[in-house]
């Protein structure tokens, strides 16, 4: 071992601590032979002894009694904290699960809240569709042919479409119905309709028809403009025979 | 280091205070108080300071002491929490800490063995309780991330991987600051020694004055 070597064994060396077996022997044979590492050495020994005794020494400091009877009262506080019935004291220690249960309360209302309101807005776009979307051809589902050959309920039906339309789709969506069926007026039954099943597909044809011959049809036609055209919308059943006819008010 | 006379395993007993047991609290606060309280009063140099570390360390333990896992030291454990409080309020009260003055990091650059070895042993010579108190003023005066090794490492007898583990630095880094805060010391004993020679002659002479026939 040579000086330089000695030098990075002797802090080791000089505090006794334990080193790998040939280590020690071999630094101490090198101090042996040399005065300036041996010089260090001794040095380094007294270091290492100050230190102790400083250590000694210290070991006598104490904390205050006022640290330790804080301590103890917070210990008893604590343990009977957590030995009373009521869990939530318990709880109420961990700040962070109060924290991440209102998050997920609220996140979990929000969700649900969003939830609704989508499924009351698809509610309300489902409803009139079929109103919406058919400005030709017709098929009233739910509803007998029936209800077609009576001219009370036939007349009660389209109104109180209006009316349903008017509610669940608001001012806009009535004024679309309205202008979609080019301002028709109420429907006709006509009498000599055959009965046909509630899944009946049936067709609107639109037509000009003399006022006359709605007046031999029954219906009350302005007689001053008796020899007139009127366009008028006739609804064909999947026999080709007409069920209802309503007047065009253009 | 003050040790109770119990046996149990400090692992032992902060389960068991967990659990409530008042006397396994009491056992490991009578263990544990002085070594903290004395490593926070020489990293602080306030008393207040280390009053302070020494009341949060057990609060800490009482409120998390479930997070040790048993894996490293208790020591390294608990050390590792006081040094943390300590750096925390040295940070926060920096200018009102009444500390001996600090040198620079750097100031120990100039340090070779050859200068070591050409001073006189500034511990010649010199009383226990001389020694003891030269050894205090030097440890305090040191830079405070040396000072804290060597209170760690020499008076609470952790390892170096302990101590290590404490600081949260490599094993060889504290080996290495090792080495430096003592050849800080002897370079401070050193300093001391000259600036108290002219004291010591006085005392001497005054003893010598005193002896009878002189």
């Amino acid at each position: 071992m040579n000086c330089q070597e000695f030098e990075r064994t002797i802090i080791d060396l000089g505090c006794d601590h334990l080193m790998e077996a040939p280590t020690p022997a071999r630094a101490l044979a090198h101090a042996e032979s040399c005065a300036r590492c041996a010089a260090r050495l001794n040095r380094e020994r007294r270091m290492t002894a100050g230190l102790q005794a400083f250590a000694v020494e210290e070991a006598a400091i104490n904390a205050p009694e006022r640290v330790g009877s804080a301590l103890r009262a917070a210990f008893d506080e604590q343990r009977a904290a957590a030995a009373s019935p009521a869990g939530l004291l318990r709880f109420a220690r961990h700040k962070p699960l109060w924290g991440m249960a209102a998050a997920a309360m609220l996140l979990l209302s929000t969700v649900t809240a969003a939830l609704w309101l989508r499924e009351q807005r698809a509610k309300v776009n489902n409803a009139p569709a079929d109103l919406i979307s058919r400005p030709t051809s017709q098929s009233p589902p739910g509803k007998s042919p029936e209800t077609l050959s009576d001219p009370h309920q036939a007349r009660e039906t389209h109104s109180s479409r209006v009316a349903r339309s008017a509610v669940t789709r608001g001012r806009r969506r009535t004024h679309r119905v309205k202008e979609g069926a080019d301002n028709a007026g109420e429907l006709f039954p006509l009498t000599f309709v055959a009965k046909s099943g509630p899944t009946e597909f049936v067709q609107t044809v639109r037509i000009e028809i003399s006022r006359s011959t709605l007046m031999s049809m029954g219906l009350p036609v302005n007689i001053d403009r008796v020899d007139g055209l009127i366009k008028a919308d006739i609804i064909i059943g999947e026999d080709g025979v007409p069920r209802a006819m309503r007047i065009i008010n253009n | 280091m003050k040790i109770a006379p119990s046996t149990s395993s400090d692992v032992e007993l902060l389960r068991l205070m967990l659990a409530g047991d008042g006397g396994a609290f009491e056992q490991l606060y009578q263990r544990w108080q002085s070594p903290l309280y004395r490593f926070a009063l020489r990293m602080s140099g306030s008393e207040t300071i280390a009053e302070d570390v020494t009341q949060e360390v057990f609060l800490t333990l009482m409120r998390d002491g479930r997070q040790y896992s048993g894996r490293g030291s208790f020591a390294a454990y608990i050390f590792t929490i006081a040094r943390h409080r300590v750096w925390r309020r040295l940070q926060r009260e920096r200018w009102f800490v009444n500390l001996e003055i600090e040198e620079g990091v750097e100031s120990d650059a100039g340090l070779t063995t050859d200068r070591l070895i050409a001073q006189a042993d500034p511990l010649a010579d010199l009383t226990r309780g001389e020694m003891v108190e030269a050894v205090r003023r030097a440890v305090i005066a040191l830079p405070a991330h040396y000072r804290e090794v060597v209170l760690l490492c020499y008076l609470h007898e952790l390892s170096y991987a302990e101590a290590a583990e404490v600081i949260g630095c490599e094993l060889g880094t504290v080996r290495s600051r090792l080495h430096r805060a003592r050849a800080l010391l002897a370079e401070k004993l050193d300093a001391m020694k000259t600036a108290d020679a002219p004291q010591r002659n006085v005392k001497l002479s005054r003893r010598l004055h005193e002896l009878p026939g002189i």
